[in-house]
């Protein structure tokens, strides 16, 4: 291999001094208001913002200008982000501690893409299968062992293989398309079984198809869910193997696995090593969504993510928005001192999209080790967290307007809405125009008062304003407005924040693929099931807290 | 009387010969667009057609276009089917342009649904309306009409009931035959009929589902119901599902005009998806007997029209039966006497449906033999042909024609709805 990667070359002067100059600028700009920089610079909203397909990504909020821009990009061409960018979009392991590629991006390359075509071939093999499925249940003939039509479909998995799929089927709800028959699709996840056991009281055996979606068709919690549902099958069935051929799909890269348990072969759908968990809604593992939005809605919902992929490599960095995006998290997280990040969809569709971005970026950059073994040098992953917008107005939007810690906000929003007389909302179109209209409204006065504090209100106002009625502002935010919703410009505002998160990974040095920290925990797990299923009874391996409770759980509380 | 007929429903051809029979001129306009020329309509149900020809032949019917009726005709009867409102709306607006002297009775026949005579009445509105409900049932039209005891007929002013009474006199003669209400309750009264109908319908296959889990012959609790006087033996027989064209559409505006006044029944919804359910019931008994895998067998079907002595597939099980076969590739060979046409129209040449002329021909090389249509010419088969035909011989009876001891004796599998 020529190129390696845990050889990074280090070119510890200019950097450093690039650091310690950024440092400074910090200092500047720290305590600088937004309300200065907007009177310095009239024009900030041309200046800062960038205008992309289906997409607008509004910075000029944030505490920069041209000179913090220019040093920021000057700190990516330091770290070797334009080669870490031809990296990623290889077939060369960048997933260094797992020795695998990262190539969450092929899943999205059009079919015959010139460039990778064995790739593509292998890829776009998985998705028509997938798509024969989701055509055949659409059709209403996929049946169930007594020969009745399959009508609720429930996606058993964990992590990325729950996040992804309800997340963007919770946001393209809107995008549902008729069935033959009645269709519901439903989620669970949880190893306690709690959301399993309020499922399978209201479904029917006889109608419904689970799909169990496990990368390594190995994890627990997917398959004590995956065992009850078949136990529940069985009862109503009969053991036999047409109830598992004709109930069960299995997703996973394990294919022996799959079979082992008693998936049929012409129900597995394939994916692969180089697909990491966070990062695979693109694949099979999307079975979900692909069963609500159907087969053409999820082509759109890989385009737009592909549309994404190509800006993301092709853009100069000053207009690449993952890049800025990036850029700018680390201004604030490094140099201003801010460390906790919130996402506030103004659309009520986007419900678990701050769930789904707390593992796409906690899980991959909450790291403190550097590719080459030594600590970080800089903070990594801020805190993210967030909430639909207009409901979070009502629970944790006063911490934002006069709390004492400083947070950094993106602003989410769709510019048209309820425009396409879709029957899951016509009847009732022109009402609920008039409440996205009040939730727009509603988005950009937060995002006003948050950056300009006092500013923002009317000056007669103010002057007889008591201390506690004041905003101090200077909360710095993003605004990313979207044509629409739709399957396409979700695939694109999802694949941004993938490679915002890889830009970062790349400033870090650190490895944004893996997941060491969560899985010590699954094994410690296994040292304690044993106990608490009476098969060993010797606590003594354990400290005296554990010990403490695992005597209560046993009932031998002295 | 002079009577002028429109539409070209087995409804018209019905009622015209049966108004000409007994010395009505009547001029029927066949062309349900008006447009200028008038054909001769022949209908499947020859006794139809042999009624017909006899008026043609002695000059009490003719087939005219619009401008050749009469302008002193005294009644006007409406019968399009349920889905040709506007060209029944574009023919009483072409007749308003008209110099007729008004009032004339005019005659709605159609099934438009709740206000439908009403929605007619608007371009007429100097005339006297009346509903009068289709009855016909295909395949035994003439009697449809003239076996019915009561008639009902919606009418709201005494001189439309007198010329009502005078029309019918001849088929109905006492007074007591004559039910008169409100045109919109006859409208509904109409719905409903064919509403219970399909209830009585989709109760009896919702019970041999159940029949047959517990072990009970639902032959054996037919008979038992029938045998109720309170009753009656009619639409009890459990199967594979109803059809048909205006029975269909009846349930289906009378399930929607029952939502739509936000009244929570969901009976009638429920009626309609037991029957849509019914018509895979012979898929899912092959299925089964498969254990779940269909693909490359054969499958011999009888009967595609939704009811015998028709050629229509109207809502059939059929569709539903083939479409599902297909979904998990199987080849069909297909045999009806009379509805093969409307088959070929409707699905084109493909390897997987092969139509045959002959019954037997079909079994050849089939792993099983689904009965759809209760054809007279599938009563009493050739059991041994079929067992040297067949690849398997596996019987689906999904109109409990057969006898199941005498069919399992032959060698079969057997499986009715319902049956042991």
């Amino acid at each position: 291999m020529s190129k390696n990667i845990e050889q990074f070359p280090k070119e510890k002067l200019p950097s450093s001094m690039l650091m310690s100059q950024l440092k400074s600028l910090g200092k500047q700009y720290e305590h600088l208001h937004l309300n200065e920089l907007f009177a310095a610079e009239p024009e900030r909203f041309q200046k800062y913002s960038v205008h992309f397909d289906q997409l607008l990504f509004d910075y000029s909020k944030h505490r920069v200008n041209q000179t913090v821009l220019d040093q920021l990009v000057t700190l990516a061409n330091a770290k070797q982000l334009k080669p870490w960018i031809e990296r990623l979009f290889s077939q060369e392991k960048v997933n260094c501690t797992e020795q695998r590629a990262a190539m969450h991006w092929a899943l999205r390359l059009p079919e015959g893409h010139a460039q990778f075509p064995e790739l593509t071939k292998q890829v776009h093999l998985q998705l028509e299968r997938m798509y024969a499925l989701v055509e055949k249940i659409h059709a209403g003939q996929y049946r169930g062992a007594t020969g009745e039509v399959i009508q609720d479909v429930v996606n058993i998995g964990v992590g990325g293989s729950d996040l992804g799929p309800l997340m963007v089927t919770h946001a393209l709800s809107d995008f549902k398309v008729q069935t033959e028959k009645p269709l519901n699709v439903h989620f669970v996840s949880t190893m306690d079984g709690s959301q399993l056991s309020e499922k399978l009281h209201r479904l029917r055996p006889e109608t419904t198809l689970f799909i169990i979606s496990s990368k390594s068709f190995g994890t627990i919690d997917t398959l004590s869910n995956a065992h009850t549902a078949r136990q529940w099958l069985e009862k109503a069935l009969g053991e036999c193997t047409r109830v598992l051929k004709s109930h069960f799909i299995g997703v996973s890269t394990k294919a022996n696995k799959m079979t082992e348990w008693g998936i049929a072969p012409e129900n597995q759908l394939l994916l692969w090593d180089w697909v990491g968990g966070r990062y695979s809604l693109w694949s099979c593992i999307g079975l979900p969504i692909a069963l609500l939005i159907g087969v053409d809605g999820f082509k759109q919902l890989l385009a737009g993510a592909h549309a994404v992929d190509e800006h993301f490599q092709q853009a100069p960095f000053e207009r690449n928005i993952p890049v800025l995006m990036a850029l700018l998290g680390i201004w604030n997280n490094n140099f201003l001192n801010m460390q906790t990040h919130a996402v506030l969809p103004y659309d009520g569709r986007l419900k678990y999209f701050a769930a789904y971005l707390q593992q796409l970026e906690m899980e991959s950059n909450g790291k403190s080790v550097q590719r080459d073994g030594q600590k970080v040098e800089l903070d990594t992953c801020p805190i993210v967290w967030g909430e639909v917008g207009p409901n979070a107005q009502h629970a944790f939007y006063q911490l934002l307007h006069q709390g004492s810690f400083s947070v950094t906000c993106d602003f989410i929003a769709p510019i048209h809405r309820y425009n396409a007389d879709h029957f899951t909302y016509a009847d009732s179109a022109e009402a609920l125009v008039e409440q996205h209209h009040l939730a727009l409204s509603n988005c950009l006065a937060q995002s006003r008062l948050l950056a300009f504090g006092n500013q923002a209100l009317n000056t007669a106002e103010l002057e007889t304003l008591p201390i506690y009625k004041q905003y101090e502002g200077n909360q710095p935010s993003s605004t990313l407005l979207l044509q629409e919703l739709n399957p396409y410009s979700l695939g694109m505002l999802i694949a941004l924040y993938e490679h915002k998160v890889f830009v970062q990974s790349v400033i870090w040095n650190i490895n944004p693929f893996d997941q060491w920290g969560v899985e010590k925990g699954k094994q410690i797990a296994d040292q304690l099931l044993p106990i608490l299923n009476r098969k060993q009874s010797d606590l003594s391996a354990f400290d005296a807290s554990t010990r403490g409770l695992l005597k209560i759980l046993l009932g031998k509380s002295e | 009387m002079k009577i002028a007929v429109f539409g070209a429903t087995l409804h018209a051809g019905v009622m015209a010969a049966l108004l000409a029979e007994y010395g009505n001129q009547v001029f029927w306009c066949t062309s349900p667009a008006c447009e200028e020329q008038a054909c001769i309509l022949t209908f499947q149900d020859k006794e139809v057609n042999s009624y017909l020809d006899k008026q043609r032949q002695a000059g009490f019917l003719e087939e005219c276009s619009f401008s050749a009726i009469p302008l002193d005709a005294e009644v006007y009867l409406f019968c399009y089917s349920p889905t040709q409102l506007q060209l029944a709306l574009n023919t009483v607006e072409k007749l308003s342009q008209r110099p007729i002297i008004h009032p004339r009775l005019m005659i709605n026949g159609s099934t438009f649904g709740l206000q439908g005579t009403q929605k007619l009445k608007q371009y007429l509105p100097k005339d006297e309306w009346v509903y009068f409900p289709d009855v016909i049932q295909e395949g035994n039209a003439i009697n449809s009409v003239l076996n019915v005891k009561h008639v009902i007929v919606g009418a709201e002013t005494e001189y439309a009931c007198d010329i009502m009474r005078e029309l019918l006199r001849p088929f109905f003669r006492f007074s007591y035959q004559y039910l008169f209400m409100p045109i919109l309750d006859a409208e509904f009264t109409k719905l409903s009929i064919s509403g219970m109908l399909a209830t009585r319908v989709s109760y009896m296959n919702d019970l041999a589902v159940v029949a047959e889990k517990l072990g009970i012959d639902i032959a054996n609790v037919k008979h038992g119901i029938a045998a109720d006087t309170r009753i009656g033996a009619a639409y009890l027989s459990a199967g594979a599902g109803f059809g048909g064209e205006n029975f269909s559409h009846d349930i289906l505006t009378l399930s929607s005009t029952v939502s739509k006044t936000g009244i929570k029944s969901r009976l009638l919804e429920q009626v309609w998806e037991i029957n849509e359910q019914q018509k895979e019931i012979l898929f899912r008994k092959l299925w089964n007997y498969y254990h779940c895998d269909l693909n490359g067998k054969t499958v011999a079907i009888w009967g595609a029209a939704f009811k015998e002595n028709t050629s229509s597939t109207h809502n059939s099980p059929i569709h539903v039966l083939l479409t599902a076969l297909w979904a998990q590739g199987v080849r069909v060979r297909l045999h009806d006497p009379l509805a093969l046409n409307e088959i070929e129209k409707k699905y084109g040449k493909r390897d997987d449906l092969i139509l045959c002329a002959d019954q037997y021909d079909a079994v050849n090389g089939a792993h099983a033999l689904c009965l759809v249509t209760a054809w007279k010419q599938y009563w009493g088969p050739d059991f041994k042909r079929l067992q040297q035909n067949m690849k398997h011989p596996l019987i689906l009876d999904g109109r409990n024609i057969y006898d199941p001891a005498y069919v399992k004796a032959r060698g079969f599998a057997y499986e009715g709805v319902g049956r042991l």
